[in-house]
Order: structure tokens, then C-alpha cells, then sequence
């Protein structure tokens, strides 16, 4: 015989079998002992929580042989064709698939016939809010003035997407999502069956990565098997499902609490190495620092962590103000964002940590007027500037507010740019990254400075262009010219400009080396 | 409702689930109701069934839906020519009262209207829900009557499904209570009202465990901003209206909302300044703007939440 999935092997077959719904699991039962079917139920909930297999298990206790009865069979021709997919009265249809309007006319010409074998015709619609405006009109229709004999489950994880007309013909049952020590009973179970040995931790993280969502659970412990064998440890589960893991996490937290910047950096590099997406990294850092979050305001119990990870947590949150965990989490979220369509995502999380630490280390350090933060990472021999220029000296001036006078030659603008790129990194490292990539190369008509960009270089343009650093890059110019100048950015396709940093620099700034 | 000389009757009316009502009861008084689409109607089909009489009984019903009738004089002369023993039901969800056909139904038939129950008419619609649990053979206690009654709205129609749900629920017992009300709620019906209370509050704990509850069970995060927003411009209305209005009844038709709402909102409103619920309504738009443009929507629900809380810190 083929193999068989597990999360079908261990399909609920009764009532009793289903895990975590006992309010859905006694409505259905009384409904059918006294007799108050409804004509149509709608199944909500989350993917994975019993939806499909509930309606399976209605149809098998209205068309069981010894029933309609709370508890079928199992055993009858009925339950058995029902369960193998065969019965002809249980009409399942993926509204994925079949939306339109022609799909539901049929069915509604096939509504008027009796059951062939059983007592009712139930009809299992699955993602019903798949169908289309026309075809739910349709299907209203016939929910309207249904026939005695048949019974609709209309099953979907998109509640708020079936329209109220619909809905609201419908005895409605949320199928909630399944909790931690729910599936991690229903893992254990599954697993002495099968004879797996799986560690508590491991079946921690594997329960908790489901998300309530029983299938994808079973469905995970089944690669495990497949992955390394009968004996699943934790390292297994981190390494299949790819996300960081628990010393990762809280290195980066301690990082981030004491502002060590070169920790931070390692840890990237780390996470790298051992083949982490740094998007997954951002994510998993996202969530641990919301976690932290949660344990600050006192709601850690709703997170269903264990109690030592949960103890951990809360000695790492102490180390946090509130208004500094929501910080990091407003930078980390805007930084997963733009990795998505950044080609170097891994410099994306550096510079948005680098910004982040530079902040508090800024703060720190503001009295004794010391090095930019990056250079409190690097080792002294190491530290460079951009075109390896002497660390320029900000010369603070007079405010002016007046435009710099349209003669205001453009050379002494280019002769300071070097000075005004180390004011804007000490202002705003994304900001310095981007005014990088550009380069001054006009004084136009309204006595603004025109910054061109080369083509593709879009995104540095629209990065400057955000109100912070635009503010933070005329406050620099400012500051080093004694003037206000407006800028603006342009895209030039004149504009070829020779690579700053070569890669040697690079390495060097980041500590790393040339591979190739 | 007397019977008018002309058996011919129109209800219409946003409540269409009355209507049903209306027409089963009718329909329970007929052997063979005739049910006529009314998009597709043609003079020719009604004046068999409105004219012609039933072969097999004395009376007959026809119930008319959604009619759209163009020549409205040849549909009055076909019913004043009804066939003896045929009553005829119109079912609309709207009525154009200068319409002959209207003037004609009023003057020897009967037109009802069926009226949704005002947000200042909440008292009303729990007594509907009391005697709808009663012709079920059930009580239903006041604060499970309210509590249903804040969940559901005022749809008659997913109320009555409600009733019926909770009654198959609890089986043999006489009553329903709260308890049995928030078992069969979805999570997120009740997490999202208690999210509510809980930003009336300031209470940031209370939020942030609710506010997790609702994303884990998937719950749509821009139904709960929209929620949320009509919260705080509640209480901004109601915070404008200070020193002008204090009384929630009054309030309530001021700006169009709920007595019981404006209440619970008023109870609060203390907590709050103008300038802080301004400030909230900004937060709310930017996050919308944050959700709809690709960054981490849960992450930045619950940051959301942290920072309209601030209380909690």
C-alpha cells in the first residue's frame, strides 16, 4: 500500500476525535439528537482546525446506516464510502476551483434530486469565498428555499469575505485556532503510535510554528521523519523550518541592549552562515522583541511559551525601556520591508541595527562629542571614511535660514562634501547610505541644490527624498557651509559615477575579507 | 392585520428578514404558494397566474419578489380582475410611495413597511430578541439578551440564526445565559469588543493579550481598525459635544449612534483629551497606511495598540 500522509492517517474520524472544538462538536451533537439540522452551516476558522473534517463527520452521522446519530458507525457501507470519498450524496466542491456561476447553476439543477443511499444530500463547499459576486446570487437563491433533503457546509478560513446574505442564511460555528497543549497532546499521541521519539523542546517549537493549526503541525512532525528519522531533536526542527534559534535570538537581544554593534555584526554573519534568510532572521527578530513587548506590559502569558523561555524573556526585557522594545520593533519592521526588494538584504539588517544602536550609543556619548558610532565598532586601525578621506572636521557655523545666494559656487559645495557626508552619517545612517550613491551637480534657478542619481539608483533618490533625511542633509549642509540650501534629487542618466568604496574597503570596514 | 377588501398586499422594507416571516405565515395558510421571480416577469405570466384560478384548491397564494413592473396601469387592471380566492403578495425591499401601483395597494389593499430598528430604539430590539427566544421555548436572561444583542447588531436574521445556535447548544436547559452567548460567539466577535473596553480603559495588558488573541485566530485586521476608529470618532464627537450635550440619548441621535454605545463611550471619556484623540485618529490612519503598504501587519497592529495605551507605560 502507498504511504499515506499522517495528518490523513489521523484524520478525525467521530466526533469524539476532534481536538480543541468542544462547543462546535456539542452543538452538532444536540442538533442532531433533537432534530434542529439547519439547512446550511457555515465553518469558519483558520486553516488546519477541523473545518473539512467536522462536515465529514456531520455527513457521516446523518447518513450512517444506524442513523442520524450523534455517534456513526464508522463501520456501514455509508460511513465508509463517506470516509473514502466515494459516497455519491456527499457532494464536496472546492470553490477554489469552481467559482463561477455556471459551477453553481449545475449544482442547484443537481440540488432538487433525493439522496440515492442516505437520508440528506450534503453538499461541502471549502473556500467558499472564492466564488464570485455572481455565483454566491446564485447559491443564495437555492439557500433561500432549499429542499428538505439537503444539507450545505460551506466552509471558509476568510469569514469576512462571504457576503452577509449568505452568511446570515447560515448557522454559523467558528472553529477557533487550536491551543499549544492541544497539539502537543495530539503530537505525543501521534507519535507513540508511530513510535517517534521527539524531544519536549522540539515538540515545543514544532507545536508553536504551527500556530494552531493542527494539520500543519502533523504535517511538520511527517518532514521531520522523512528528515532525520524515528529520533527528532530540537537542532532538527530549527534547521528544517529554517528560523533562528533561541541563542541567536537572545544574542542579539543582549546585543541590542548593551549597544555592542560588533556583536550585532556577528551575529548577522552567524545567521548567514548557517543558511538563514535574512529576511527569516529580521521576522524571528521582529517576534522576539514583540515577545519582549508582551512581557513588559504583563501579557507574556498569552504568548503560550514555556516557562523557561518565558523566564528568559522576561529577564531580557528588564534590560529594555518600553519606548526602546517599540523603537526596535517600529526599525526592524520598516528593515523587513525594504529587504524584500533590496538586493542586499543582509546590509539592509546591518544598517537598520547599525541605526538602531547608533541612536542609544549617540545618546550616550553626546557629552564627550566622541566618533560616530560606527567607529566605536571597529577597531581603531580599521577605521576609514568613504573615498578614505581624513575624518572631516565639522565646522559649526552661525544658522542662517536665507537660500545660499544662486552665485554660491557649486566647487565649494563639492570641495565640503566630504564633510557633509560624515554630518549626515552622524544624523542618519540610511540617509548617509543614500546621499552616498549621489553626487551634487547643480545650483538650479531656485537656489536648490540638485543631488543627481544614476539611473536605477531610484531607490536612494526616494530613500533622501523622505522628510527625515532630507531635513537631516540640509541641517548637514548647513552645518558645514554656514547656509540653508535646499535640495532636490534628481534621477541623471549623465551621472557615471566611479565605485567609492572598493571592496577591499568594504571588507575592511566590516572586518571581513575578498573572497572573490 | 385585517383582511381589506382586495387580498392584495405589499411588504416592503429593509428588514427583509420580517418579510419572510411575514410571507411563511402566510405561506403555512396555503397548500400551493407560487413563488414568481419578480426580474423576469411579464404581463403574460401573471395574468395566468393572477387571473387564472388553482385546479386543485379554492385558495391560492402568489408571492411576487423584487417585482419591476414598467406598465403599472395594466398590472392595477390585471389586479383588480383577480380570480376568486387568489391572494397576491408583492415582497420588496423598497417601495416608491408616488407610484400608481403604491397609491392603488394602499387604497384597496394593504402596504407594510418593515423598518430596521434605530441605534435609539436598542430597548425594542432586545424585547424582539426575549420573545424570539421565547417562541422558541427558552428564556434568555437581560445580560445575555445585550450581550448577543452587541455582538450581532441589530440584523434580525443572524440574530434569529444566533437564538437558534444557542438553544441547540444547550440542549435540555430552560435558559440561556451570558456564559452560553460568549461559548458560541467567534473569538474574534468577543476579543474584538473586548479589545474595545479594554482602549476605553487605557489598559495596555488587557489590549495587548486581547489584540494577540485576534491575530491568531486571523481575524481581519482592517475590520478591527475600522472598529477602532468609529470608537475614538465616537468619543471625539462625543468630547466636541461636551458642555453642549450630556445626554446619551441625545447625543446618540446627534451624531447617529447607539444610546448604549454612546454611554459605555461617555463613561470613559474623561480619560481623554481632545488633542489625544486626535492624535489617536492619526495613529489609526498611519497604521492603515503602514498595513496596506507591505510592512508586518500584526506587529504593527499590536505596536498600534501599545502607542494608543500609553497609560500602561
Amino acid at each position: 500500500m502507498s504511504y499515506v500522509s499522517l495528518y490523513r492517517k489521523y484524520r478525525s474520524q467521530n466526533f469524539d476525535d476532534l481536538v480543541g472544538q468542544t462547543v462546535i462538536v456539542q452543538t452538532l451533537k444536540n442538533a442532531i439528537k433533537s432534530n434542529r439540522l439547519a439547512h446550511a452551516y457555515l465553518f469558519s476558522g483558520p486553516r488546519g482546525t477541523g473545518k473539512t473534517s467536522t462536515a465529514r463527520i456531520l455527513a457521516k452521522a446523518l447518513n450512517c446506516k444506524d442513523g442520524p446519530t450523534p455517534n456513526p458507525c464508522g463501520q456501514c457501507d455509508n460511513c465508509e464510502k463517506i470516509r473514502t470519498g466515494h459516497s455519491v450524496d456527499v457532494i464536496e466542491i472546492d470553490a477554489a476551483s469552481n467559482r463561477g456561476i455556471d459551477e453553481i447553476r449545475e449544482l442547484r439543477e443537481r440540488v432538487r434530486y433525493a439522496p440515492m443511499e442516505g437520508r440528506y444530500k450534503v453538499y461541502i463547499i471549502d473556500e467558499v469565498h472564492m466564488l464570485t459576486q455572481e455565483a454566491f446570487n446564485a447559491l443564495l437563491k437555492t439557500l433561500e428555499e432549499p429542499p428538505a433533503h439537503t444539507i450545505f457546509v460551506l466552509a471558509t478560513t476568510e469569514n469576512q469575505k462571504v457576503p452577509m446574505t449568505i452568511a446570515s442564511r447560515c448557522q454559523r460555528l467558528d472553529f477557533a485556532r487550536l491551543k499549544l497543549d492541544e497539539i502537543k497532546e495530539q503530537l505525543k499521541k501521534i507519535s507513540k503510535v508511530e513510535k517517534f521519539e521527539i524531544d519536549e523542546k522540539a515538540l515545543d517549537l514544532v507545536a508553536r510554528s504551527a500556530e494552531g493549526a493542527m494539520r500543519d503541525a502533523i504535517s511538520l512532525l511527517d518532514q521531520l521523519v522523512s528528515f532525520s528519522g524515528h529520533k527528532i531533536a530540537y537542532d532538527d526542527v530549527v534547521t528544517l523550518l529554517g528560523t533562528a534559534d533561541e541563542e541567536l535570538l537572545f544574542g542579539f537581544g543582549e546585543a541590542a541592549a548593551t549597544g555592542d554593534i560588533a556583536a550585532v555584526l556577528e551575529l548577522i554573519r552567524k545567521g548567514l552562515e548557517e543558511g538563514r534568510s535574512m529576511q527569516q532572521v529580521a521576522r524571528d527578530l521582529v517576534l522576539h522583541f514583540r515577545n519582549l513587548l508582551h512581557l513588559k506590559v504583563g501579557s507574556g502569558e498569552s504568548l503560550e511559551l514555556t516557562a523557561d523561555y518565558l523566564k528568559r524573556l522576561e529577564a531580557q526585557a528588564g534590560k529594555f525601556t518600553f519606548e526602546r522594545i517599540k523603537a526596535i520593533i517600529s526599525a526592524l519592521s520598516r528593515a523587513e520591508l525594504d529587504m524584500k526588494w533590496h538586493p542586499h538584504a543582509r546590509l539592509v539588517l546591518e544598517v537598520a541595527m547599525m541605526e538602531l544602536l547608533g541612536e542609544r550609543q549617540s545618546v550616550a556619548v553626546a557629552s564627550s562629542e566622541t566618533s560616530t558610532v560606527v567607529r566605536q565598532a571597529v577597531p581603531a586601525a580599521k577605521r576609514i571614511t568613504p573615498n578614505d578621506s581624513p575624518v572631516a572636521v565639522v565646522q559649526r557655523t552661525t544658522h542662517d535660514n536665507s537660500p545660499v545666494a544662486p552665485d554660491q559656487p557649486l566647487t565649494h559645495i563639492k570641495e565640503h562634501w566630504s564633510a557633509i557626508l560624515e554630518s549626515m552619517r552622524k544624523k542618519s545612517i540610511y540617509g548617509y547610505v543614500s546621499l552616498h550613491e549621489g553626487e551634487p551637480i547643480e545650483l538650479n534657478g531656485g537656489g536648490k541644490l540638485v543631488i543627481g542619481f544614476r539611473k536605477g539608483y531610484s531607490f536612494h533618490k526616494e530613500r533622501l527624498e523622505e522628510t527625515k533625511n532630507k531635513q537631516a542633509l540640509e541641517e548637514s549642509i548647513r552645518e558645514v557651509l554656514g547656509k540653508h540650501v535646499p535640495i532636490e534629487c534628481v534621477i541623471s542618466e549623465g551621472i557615471v559615477k566611479a565605485p567609492s568604496l572598493s571592496a577591499k574597503t568594504v571588507a575592511d570596514f566590516f572586518d571581513g575579507r575578498v573572497v572573490s | 392585520m385585517s383582511r381589506s377588501k382586495n387580498p392584495v398586499f405589499l411588504f416592503f422594507g429593509e428588514e427583509d428578514f420580517l418579510i419572510d416571516e411575514k410571507i411563511k405565515e402566510f405561506k403555512s395558510r396555503f397548500s400551493a404558494p407560487e413563488f414568481l421571480d419578480g426580474e423576469k416577469l411579464s404581463l403574460t405570466t401573471l395574468s395566468d397566474s393572477l387571473c387564472g384560478g388553482s385546479l386543485f384548491t379554492a385558495d391560492k397564494l402568489v408571492v411576487i419578489k423584487e417585482a419591476k413592473i414598467d406598465d403599472q396601469a395594466a398590472m392595477i387592471g390585471l389586479l383588480q380582475k383577480l380570480s376568486d380566492g387568489t391572494t397576491v403578495v408583492f415582497a420588496s425591499s423598497s417601495a416608491d410611495k408616488r407610484t400608481k401601483l403604491y397609491k392603488w395597494i394602499v387604497e384597496h389593499g394593504e402596504a407594510v413597511e418593515f423598518k430596521t430598528f434605530a441605534p435609539w430604539e436598542q430597548d425594542k430590539l432586545l424585547n424582539w430578541i426575549g420573545d424570539r427566544a421565547r417562541g422558541k421555548g427558552k428564556k434568555i436572561s437581560q445580560a445575555a439578551a445585550r450581550l448577543l444583542q452587541e455582538i450581532c447588531g441589530g440584523n434580525l436574521r443572524l440574530l434569529d440564526g444566533e437564538i437558534e445556535k444557542i438553544i441547540t447548544y444547550i440542549g435540555e436547559r430552560a435558559e440561556i445565559g451570558s456564559a452560553d452567548v460568549l461559548a458560541l460567539a467567534s473569538a474574534g466577535e468577543t476579543s474584538a469588543f473586548a479589545l474595545m473596553d479594554a482602549l476605553r480603559e487605557k489598559d495596555i495588558r488587557r489590549s495587548l493579550t486581547l489584540g494577540q488573541a485576534l491575530l491568531r485566530n486571523k481575524e481581519d485586521i482592517f475590520s478591527l481598525l475600522g472598529l477602532m476608529t468609529s470608537q475614538y470618532r465616537l468619543m471625539l464627537q462625543i468630547k466636541s459635544l461636551a458642555g453642549r450635550e450630556s445626554e446619551p440619548n441625545a447625543i446618540a441621535r446627534l451624531v447617529g449612534g447607539s444610546p448604549y454605545y454612546v454611554r459605555k463611550c461617555s463613561a470613559h471619556i474623561g480619560r481623554f483629551t481632545l488633542p489625544e484623540l486626535k492624535k489617536h485618529l492619526a495613529a489609526l490612519l498611519a497604521a492603515g497606511l503602514k498595513f496596506k503598504t507591505g510592512e508586518n501587519q500584526s506587529v504593527n497592529f499590536e505596536l498600534l495598540l501599545a502607542d494608543l495605551c500609553p497609560a500602561g507605560r
